[in-house]
């Protein structure tokens, strides 16, 4: 799906793709920042390596957004059926794809944070904007498994919350002169 | 009585007195670890995982004598697994050609695990502490935070780490790459 087509879905009626894969997208588009800011810096030391852990995490994140639509999809599927064990079970599914949506946008952002640590001065803005993106993916994450039903009383919702809390400090540290 | 609190090399050295229990203990401890390398590390089919995972840890059994320190029982499993993925890949690529879709298939699959050979090798030659951290960030695809925490690392200095071993790794594989000279002296 392109671009175009995934904003059309976005802005229209059905339940997904919603906000999962919007934040999964925007991961995508940050370690594309991420690696503009490795090329322009032409290192082919530390920072050039760096290229491999965006790769590595873009491999991971593949399928992250998706997981979050699915599950979702599955949870309310189950919710309208009414059985209690098939909603414990998708729920939870649910929420695990949140977390681990979570920690990759968490390890994107500190991705990010360590490329604009070592880019080029002329590339670290895009890096520096890579972390920003990456927290706020890390943030709609820990704030959809924070809407989740099992939330109040399962203690991955308060853990996407710490992965989010983290991603901002990334962010925070990347932003600093 | 092994507990979960117990350490790694209490663990071994219950297996090593014949502790049928320690066995599973350990099997209990490492499967995880050794499934991710075995899944993650080098995509081993769905269908073969179990077989190699079994036969990982049957090598162990009868090579434990070969251990030399009870507490590097992780790395020593990672090595044997490791190679067992590698002679697992080779074994499937050497099948009859009838398998084989087109024969430039069975050259490239070759390539690729001579190239994981290469890399393994070249991995053999850093340092403990390289090996590890890229073991667990590109093979058991574990987020930073878990590394940080795993191998007591101050936060934000993984991806950093992982970047400075990796050009480790590719100078190693560099190395091996020149061409070796009449003097014998790689140009």
């Amino acid at each position: 799906m392109d671009i175009e087509q995934l904003i059309e879905r976005l802005a229209g009626s059905d339940p997904t793709p919603a906000a999962g894969t919007a934040a999964a997208t925007v991961l995508d588009m940050a370690l594309a920042l991420s690696t503009k800011a490795v090329i322009r810096t032409s290192d082919a030391g530390p920072t050039g390596a760096l290229a491999a852990q965006i790769a590595a995490l873009r491999r991971r994140l593949a399928t992250d957004g998706e997981r979050v639509e699915l599950t979702y999809a599955a949870a309310l599927a189950a919710l309208a059926t009414g059985e209690r064990v098939s909603i414990g079970e998708h729920v939870g599914e649910a929420l695990d794809a949140l977390l681990v949506l979570a920690g990759s946008a968490t390890d994107v952002a500190e991705l990010a944070r360590t490329v604009a640590d070592s880019c080029a001065p002329v590339a670290r803005p895009d890096a520096a904007s890579a972390a920003i993106l990456a927290a706020a993916a890390a943030a709609v994450a820990a704030h959809l498994a924070g809407l989740n039903l099992l939330a109040p009383i399962d203690e991955r919702a308060a853990r996407a919350r710490s992965l989010a809390t983290a991603a901002q400090a990334s962010a925070a540290a990347a932003l600093a002169p | 009585m092994l507990t979960a609190a117990s350490t790694d090399g209490q663990i071994v050295a219950a297996c090593r007195a014949g502790d049928q229990d320690a066995w599973r203990a350990l099997i209990a401890r490492f499967d995880r670890y050794i499934l991710g390398i075995i899944r993650h590390g080098y995509r081993v089919p769905e269908q073969d995982a179990e077989d190699v995972f079994q036969e990982i840890f049957v090598k162990a059994y009868r090579r434990l004598d070969d251990l030399r320190s009870d507490d590097a029982i992780g790395p020593w499993l990672a090595g044997i697994a490791r190679h067992t993925c590698l002679s697992r890949m080779r074994t499937r690529i050497a099948e009859p050609a009838e398998h084989v879709d087109h024969p430039s298939d069975a050259d490239a699959g070759m390539d690729l695990v001579e190239r994981a050979m290469d890399v393994d090798a070249a991995l053999q030659q850093l340092p403990e502490a390289c090996r590890e951290i890229l073991e667990r960030f590109f093979r058991l695809e574990q987020p930073y935070s878990q590394i940080a925490q795993e191998l007591s690392l101050p936060p934000g200095t993984v991806a950093s780490r992982i970047s400075r071993c990796l050009s480790r790794l590719r100078a190693e594989l560099e190395g091996r790459d020149q061409p070796v000279g009449a003097s014998g002296q790689t140009s």
